[in-house]
Parts: C-alpha cells; structure tokens; sequence
C-alpha cells in the first residue's frame, strides 16, 4: 500500500515536471518567446520617444514618429529593432503597434482623454505575428518621461 | 592435550528472506524517489520557462513588473501615490495579458521613496513571479515645497489663487510668518513650530472634491509644536483648513490659535489655546481641556459694534460706574441754581 502510495505521487510529480518542460520547450520552440523579444524591441523604442512635439527631444523611429502617439497604428513588416534597424533574422514577421488611452481604475476599459474626467494611463500593445499568423501579444502602461 | 573446539550454531531466522525482500523493495521505492525529486527540482532550476526567459532576456512577468512600475510612477505623477501592502494602500491591477501585478510605495526618508512592484502569472502548469524595487528621490520640479499661482483639479477645473505654497514629502516652518494657500499633497506632512499664518491650509481633496481622499499612512498630516496662530486669510475668509482627509496634531505644549472653520479627518489638539470657529472632522476629536472653543463651532464671538436687538428680550441693563472725582462733587453740591 505504501509502495503505491509513495509510486502514485513519483509519477504524478514526474508527470506534472515534464509537462512543464515540454510546455517551456514549445514556448521557446514555436516562436513565442522571439514574439515577445520582437515586440520589446518596440517598447525599448516607445521609452525613448517624446510624448509631446516641441520638448527638445531628439529621439524618432523612422522618418514618420517622432513621438509616442505616431506609433498608433504603425505596422513595420519586416520588423524593426529599437534602433530602426531591420531585424534580418526574422523577415517574414510583422509588429502592429497601439497606443490607446485607458482608465487608471479599470486598465482593461479605453477611454476619449478629451471627455473622461477620471485618471488614465497611457498603454502601448505591440501584436507580433510570423506571416499571418498571430504569435503574440504584448502590452506595457506608460508614463511621460518628461514628468518629475 | 586436546583441543575440543565447540562451534555455537544460532538457529536461522524464519523470516530472514522476507525481510530481505522488503528492505530490497524499499530501497528502491526511496532510489525512485530520490531520483524523480533531483530530477524534478533539477529541472526547476535549470529548465523552468522563467528561468530560460531570463537566461534568454526577456520574460512576460519581468515585462509585467515594469509595466506596473511606469504605473506606481504615474500615480506618484498625478498625486495619487500608493501606500504599502502593510497599510492597505498598495496599488493592485491586472495587466492586460493577464498578470495580477502589485505596486508600494513607501517613504524610506526625507526625500526618498522606495517603489517595490510585483508581477505574478499563471501559466497552465506553473505559478510565475517577478519582483522590482526601486528607490525615487524628490528632486526639484517635485520638491517638498513649491510655488504656484493655481490648483488644478481632476476635472480640468483651475482655481486660480493669489499664493499657493504645494506641499509635497515633508516639510517645516520654525519661527516665521507665513501668507496664502498651503497645498498638502497627499502623504505630505507639514511641521509648524512657532508659526502666524495668514490664510488657509488645504489638501487635494479639499481643494478639488473629485481628487480622492487619502488613506491610511498616505493621509497629509499637520504636526504643531510650539505656538501656531493660524488667522484665515482674505482669499477665503473665515476657513483656516479645508482638508477633509488630513491629520492634525498639536502636542500638550503647543499653544494654538485659530481662527476659521477647521475641516480634517482626525483632530488632536492637547496643548492649549482657543479655536475660534466650526470645526468638522470625519473619524476623531480630541481637544485638551486647555483649549478654549468660544460658541463651540458657532463662530467667532467678538463684541459686534452695532448691536441690533430685533425681536429678542432685553432682560437686564448696566452701566459703567465712572468714579468721579472729590472736586467734581464739591462743586456741584456748592452750584447756586437760578430761581431755585
């Protein structure tokens, strides 16, 4: 009884430790973790952008944004590195960029800056796809880096 | 001689070769054991999904607990700084790709803060989890002090004020006569020893009823040693502190004068002195005995220079006894009066 017992919970664990692995295997395997790398590569450019014209700020990514609010609706297919560079490992990938408005209280609702009167945080989503097909999607909240 | 060797033969055990069997049997459950814990916590240490993202420079949850940093930032932008885990005011969202993140902020020293985010994911078969911290130093432009000329509140509404001191960290006033609106940020505290102040001290949430009341740890506080005489101003006269949300405490020695209508969350004035005016507070109340309160919270009661009677009874009347002096009487009583 106790030989069960103590085999059942050995295979159980070993179970349940190789389907971790096979999982992070995949994960790395099928283009997820390059995903999220690619769509960093977005975000690293995102921080360095200004978010009003006019501050003094030398930073762009391309000839078309110069600030962070230009990067709404962009789409760099290939994709591009922090730097503008095309990333030559992976040209068949794409990145759509997003940059939307949502409320402090609730992240998850999109909000007109205009006409809302609570809090809000500005919100940068990066989807990355292989061709057509959609690997994933990565989102970071904001904040002005010209702000003390 | 002769040598008689005796040779002892101990009987054989019965269950000799069942115990054998049962002791073979458990070492090799305990090797299996040992082998499937080694091999399973060899590979959390060098297989896990988080480890290899590290390894490999980027991962979902560290992603997540920067994004949550940006987020603690932004709410210290706009005046809405959290708290810590211990006091309740932490800041808490979940990202929008499903990591439960929590942020803190906690006041370390004068002028710096320690920001401390965590990220935690769930993935199906294991729990992920990222932490950063921080340190952030009040630096000119967000100083403990600082000077505006209006206040500008949630909904886009600017009052315009003639002096606004912004108050923001921690700071005193020892010795010295101030004027105008005092702005206490939310977690601020303002020290005043030996202070005339001439108008009123606000916080956001006095001043612009949208901006949330601070909580906790997180609420302003106004510390007073010493003497404070706070005379409400022109701009708004008769309101000395308009903070719905702040804590006031003057210690048993002070001796305190004010003037003007008080709101506050917790009132503990001990020393002594007089408080001329209403006074609202949300959660507690302490004056000392020493502390007069003319009226108490029905206003100031200074002599009126005209006194309009209206409709009310005038039960007794007195006059003021002038001594007059010894001539004066002389003189009077000696007067010849005509055609007396």
């Amino acid at each position: 009884m106790l030989a069960v017992l103590v085999l059942s919970t050995t295979v159980v664990a070993s179970h349940s430790s190789l389907t971790g692995t096979i999982s992070a295997y995949h994960y790395f395997a099928d283009g997820a973790h390059e995903s999220l790398l690619l769509a960093k590569e977005i975000h690293e450019a995102a921080l360095l952008l200004p978010w009003e014209e006019g501050t003094g700020s030398e930073a762009s990514f391309g000839s078309d944004v110069d600030t962070l609010f230009e990067l709404d609706g962009k789409i760099y297919s290939p994709p591009r590195s922090a730097g503008y560079d095309i990333v030559t490992s992976h040209l068949g990938w794409s990145q759509t960029v997003e940059v939307r408005t949502v409320s402090m209280e609730d992240p998850s609702v999109e909000v007109d800056k205009s006409t809302f009167t609570g809090q809000t945080l500005t919100e940068l989503t990066v989807a990355v796809k292989d061709g057509e097909k959609l690997v994933g999607t990565y989102s970071w909240w904001l904040t002005d880096p010209t702000s003390e | 001689m002769t040598l008689h060797l005796r040779t002892h033969r101990r009987p054989a055990r019965a269950g000799r070769p069942a115990e054998a069997g049962w002791v073979l049997a458990a070492s090799l459950i305990l090797a299996t054991m040992a082998t499937a814990v080694t091999i399973t916590y060899a590979r959390h240490a060098l297989l896990a999904k988080h480890t290899l993202q590290f390894g490999k420079g980027a991962s979902e949850v560290d992603e997540a607990s920067r994004s949550e940093l940006e987020r603690v930032r932004e709410l210290m932008r706009i005046g809405d700084k959290p708290g810590t885990l211990s006091t309740g005011t932490h800041d808490s969202a979940v990202t929008p790709t499903g990591e439960a993140v929590v942020g803190e902020r906690e006041v370390t020293s004068h002028g710096k803060r320690e920001l401390r985010v965590q990220a935690q994911g769930n993935s199906t078969n294991s729990t992920e989890e990222a932490r950063l911290t921080a340190s952030s130093t009040v630096v000119p432009g967000n100083k403990p002090e600082v000077d505006r000329t209006t206040l500008e509140c949630p909904t886009g509404d600017v009052v315009l004020a003639g002096m606004v001191t912004i108050i923001s960290g921690s700071q005193s006033y020892v010795g010295t006569e101030l004027a105008g609106f005092f702005l206490l940020e939310d977690g601020a505290e303002l020290t005043l020893q030996d202070v005339i102040l001439r108008g009123t001290i606000l916080t956001r949430n006095g001043a612009c009823p949208d901006h949330l009341p601070a909580t906790g740890s997180n609420r302003p506080q106004l510390n007073v040693y010493g003497g404070l005489k706070l005379l409400a101003g022109t701009e708004l006269p008769d309101v000395a502190i308009v903070a719905p949300d702040m804590v006031i405490e003057a210690d048993a020695t002070s001796r305190v004068d004010v003037q003007g209508f008080v709101s506050a969350d917790e009132v503990h004035v001990n020393g002594r002195g007089s408080v001329h005016g209403m006074v609202v507070h949300n959660t507690d109340e302490q004056f000392g005995s020493k502390m007069r309160r003319p009226g108490h919270g029905r206003g100031p009661q200074a002599w009126p220079d005209v006194i309009s009677a209206g409709a009310e009874e005038v039960s007794s009347l007195s006059f003021p006894v002038d001594l007059v002096p010894e001539e004066t009487i002389i003189a009077m009583e000696t007067a010849e009066i005509d055609g007396g």
